[in-house]
């Protein structure tokens, strides 16, 4: 029996699950996820739908910014551009929810390809502070072109109907965003099995090389950014159409750098990562939170100062992983997973 | 010759690779903690005591507006804690379930999922009004109470699940515009005024019902200008220039104390001349430290009593509490007690709704409420089945700068509906 996994083929080599246990483990994961609902409270569920939603997100920010290495500081902006076209299209001119999805995802892709022009030009932070130039452009004219957004009061938005099936609670959604998800993952993790995937990583890893051997930078950079803000508008229109309200509080600075901690903590370059990410960035907040509720019962006047810390928490979990495992979340995953591969008969 | 170094290299190699295993094994032996951890404490919230009146709150304590938020949510907190320091309401205890939402709606959403599905509340105290209005639809499908910190704005009349006590912001305006009126600088000449508000909701929301139906005019007073202070400004110089050159006589300023600070200072340091009216949230003691001597002249709209009116029988209860429980406290600040009537409310409604306690029966309880009398607090709060404003009459108070209070100087307002 071999103690290894022993490629012959390149083909094997390619295959994103190689062992049969990889493959019956992820089938007994989705059972999981299919049958969660019938177990958990809707604050679990929505909890959850927040997950999927952010890992849509999460997946179009690491395209950009784990394969690509376009630093964006306005994803949070992205998203709203496919929030608002979403719900514009939705309320004003009556659009079914799975059109105008698709349509905010190519708008906002459209919108995210205007702001990637300067990406030929600069780099690093440079190219971080021009994003966040699209960050406060898109904010202000949210804010601002109250005709069409409603300015700060925001537009309730309709929930998703198929077939006279209405998307109204936190169980239907559960699956609608599960799937979204799903497809997300896949086609993100397929994407970098093709000459496109493989031109953003070589220009992550040295831009001037992968010019020589005939990437068409431009091209490429460009595409990143409108795959990275179809990911964000998809997410954005998920999130209003679930939330049935959107204003533009929610799409400031603090959800684009919110998406870019999730990446960071998740592990950049890496479409797992950014699964991981997101789900550890939503749920220590909500831990948090239940232990504050928890000592509050125990010793009463306390809410107050652990609503404090769980900001001064946070940033020291995140300042913790940065120092002990840059590689984030996926690195110690793939470690775990690794001792676990040969257990028990480990090499020692 | 046998190769020493090489062997203790070795050696040593194998000695790192074991300690790194080690280290994985420790990872792995941490992840299950935490996860063990996870579980207990989910645990923890599930078998909880039964026979309890389970409220939630969502409060802001570290976000833009916590300066009020904090006191309010002292407030509520104390109230609730007074009934069960008093024995409960017929026996049964109150679960006061605060959370910190740090004004921004996602966050509240998910408080309020929490607090909905999680804990069972029966009721809920909101804060905000951005997050307040969000949470209409989902209120009223889950059947939940929710008490507003917020005035209800004349947009949505009526929801069946929305209360508030307070005067709305746009009925204060509209008195405070009446009483601008009332006091004409010169003869012959229209009273000019401005109105400065902040670009949240709460802002927004009266400016815009009141600009759309020409109210100024149509009370007969001059609008000359209007600007806007973000709620997170540290300046407000350009507008308290334009606002110089438009010369208002009286400037309505509907801010939270802490842009409010910012704005009336640099108006002050532009050397803006007006008397600045406040709406409700800024009768706030800390805006007084934060202004110093600009203060002065500040009128505010107050729909209740401050914490030093002790002369009051429901004021001097709010201090019989605190000096027993929290003798360190000197300030009782309004919007402490703007919380504390939404406490006597939840109570009164509670002990009305009789022994089958839901969402829906504390909603038709609340509706009974008529002239419901609150120590002299404020005025009496009536609630009914088409108007869940439970007032429409405020006073008017003047800054003290000196002694960092307001002093009310005017009966009360009763505004039209």
């Amino acid at each position: 029996m071999p103690c290894g996994l022993f490629h012959t083929v390149y083909k094997t080599d390619e295959h994103i699950f190689k062992t049969i246990w990889v493959k019956s483990w992820l089938v007994a994961f989705g059972f999981f996820l299919l049958l969660l609902p019938f177990f958990v409270s809707n604050y679990v569920l929505y909890v959850c739908n927040m997950i999927s939603i952010f890992i849509v997100g999460a997946i179009g920010l690491n395209i950009l910014t784990g394969f690509t290495g376009q630093i964006s500081i306005g994803h949070g902006a992205f998203v709203a551009v496919g929030a608002y076209t979403s719900a514009i299209l939705t309320t004003k001119l009556g659009f079914p929810f799975w059109i105008a999805l698709p349509i905010a995802g190519f708008f906002a892709a459209f919108i995210g390809m205007i702001f990637g022009i300067p990406s030929l030009r600069i780099k690093g932070l440079y190219l971080a502070i021009a994003t966040l130039a699209a960050q406060f452009i898109i904010d202000y004219a949210i804010v601002h072109w109250e005709r069409l957004t409603n300015g700060i009061t925001g537009i309730s938005v309709p929930s998703p109907t198929l077939f006279g099936f209405v998307f109204d609670n936190d169980k239907k959604f559960y699956y609608l965003l599960l799937g979204f998800a799903l497809v997300a993952v896949v086609s993100g993790r397929n994407l970098f099995r093709t000459r496109v995937g493989r031109a953003f990583i070589a220009i992550r890893d040295r831009d001037i090389s992968a010019e020589l051997i005939g990437v068409d930078i431009f091209k490429y950079k460009l595409l990143a950014f409108g795959i990275s803000s179809f990911y964000a508008g998809v997410a954005g229109s998920l999130w209003g159409h679930y939330t049935n309200v959107i204003t533009p509080e929610h799409f400031t600075i603090v959800l684009s750098i919110d998406y870019l901690a999730m990446i960071i903590v998740g592990g950049l370059g890496s479409i797992l990562g950014a699964v991981f990410g997101v789900v550890f960035m939503i749920i220590v907040p909500e831990l948090l939170t239940t232990v504050g509720i928890l000592l509050k019962s125990t010793f009463g006047e306390i809410t107050a100062l652990i609503s404090a810390i769980k900001g001064l928490v946070f940033g020291v979990t995140i300042i913790l992983f940065l120092v002990f495992e840059p590689d984030g979340l996926f690195e110690i995953w793939r470690r775990v997973r690794d001792y676990w591969k040969l257990w028990p008969f480990s090499y020692r | 010759m046998m190769d020493y170094g090489g062997e203790a290299r070795r050696r040593k190699l194998t000695q790192e690779r074991r300690n790194n295993m080690e280290r994985q094994n420790r990872w792995v032996v941490s992840i299950f903690l935490m996860l063990a951890f996870t579980l207990f404490l989910l645990g923890g919230t599930i078998t909880y005591a039964k026979e309890t009146i389970k409220i939630g709150g969502i409060v802001d304590l570290t976000g833009p507006t916590n300066d009020i938020g904090v006191p309010w949510a002292q407030g509520i907190a104390d109230y609730l804690d007074k009934i069960n320091k008093e024995g409960g309401i017929k026996g049964r205890l109150i679960e006061y379930f605060p959370i910190d939402y740090a004004y921004k709606l996602p966050q509240a959403m998910v408080a309020y999922k929490r607090l909905a599905t999680e804990h069972n509340v029966i009721a809920l105290i909101g804060w905000g009004t951005g997050d307040n209005k969000a949470r209409i639809p989902l209120v009223n499908k889950d059947k939940i109470p929710q008490l507003s910190a917020f005035a209800l704005d004349q947009t949505e009349p009526y929801t069946p699940y929305n209360f508030a006590h307070m005067i709305s912001y746009e009925h204060q305006i509209m008195g405070m515009l009446q009483y601008a009126k009332d006091r004409p600088i010169e003869k012959g000449r229209k009273i000019r005024v401005a109105y400065v508000y902040s670009d949240a909701e709460y802002g927004r929301a009266p400016i815009r019902y009141l600009k759309e139906r020409n109210y100024a005019e149509k009370m007969g007073v001059e609008l000359v200008d209007e600007q806007i202070i973000g709620q997170t400004a540290t300046e407000a110089v350009s507008q308290a220039l334009t606002l110089k050159k438009a010369k208002p006589d009286y400037t309505v300023v509907v801010l939270t104390p802490k842009p409010a600070s910012v704005f009336i200072k640099d108006a002050k340091k532009v050397g803006l001349e007006t008397t600045f009216m406040g709406f409700s949230f800024l009768g706030d003691y800390s805006l007084l430290k934060l202004l110093g001597e600009a203060g002065k002249g500040l009128i505010v709209a107050a729909p209740c009593c401050y914490g030093h009116e002790t002369d009051v029988p429901g004021i001097k209860k709010i201090w019989d509490y605190n000096k027993k429980y929290y003798p360190e406290r000197k300030v009782i600040e309004l919007q402490y007690v703007y919380a504390w009537l939404y406490g006597m409310i939840i109570e009164e409604a509670i002990k009305r709704a009789g022994d089958n306690l839901t969402g829906e029966s504390l909603k038709n309880a609340l509706e009974t409420f008529r002239n419901f009398g609150t120590d002299g607090i404020s005025r009496p709060i009536t609630f009914t089945s088409t108007d869940h404003r439970g007032s429409y009459e405020f006073k008017l108070s003047v800054a003290n700068p000196e002694k960092g209070t307001f002093e009310s100087f005017s009966d009360w307002i009763k505004v039209e509906k």
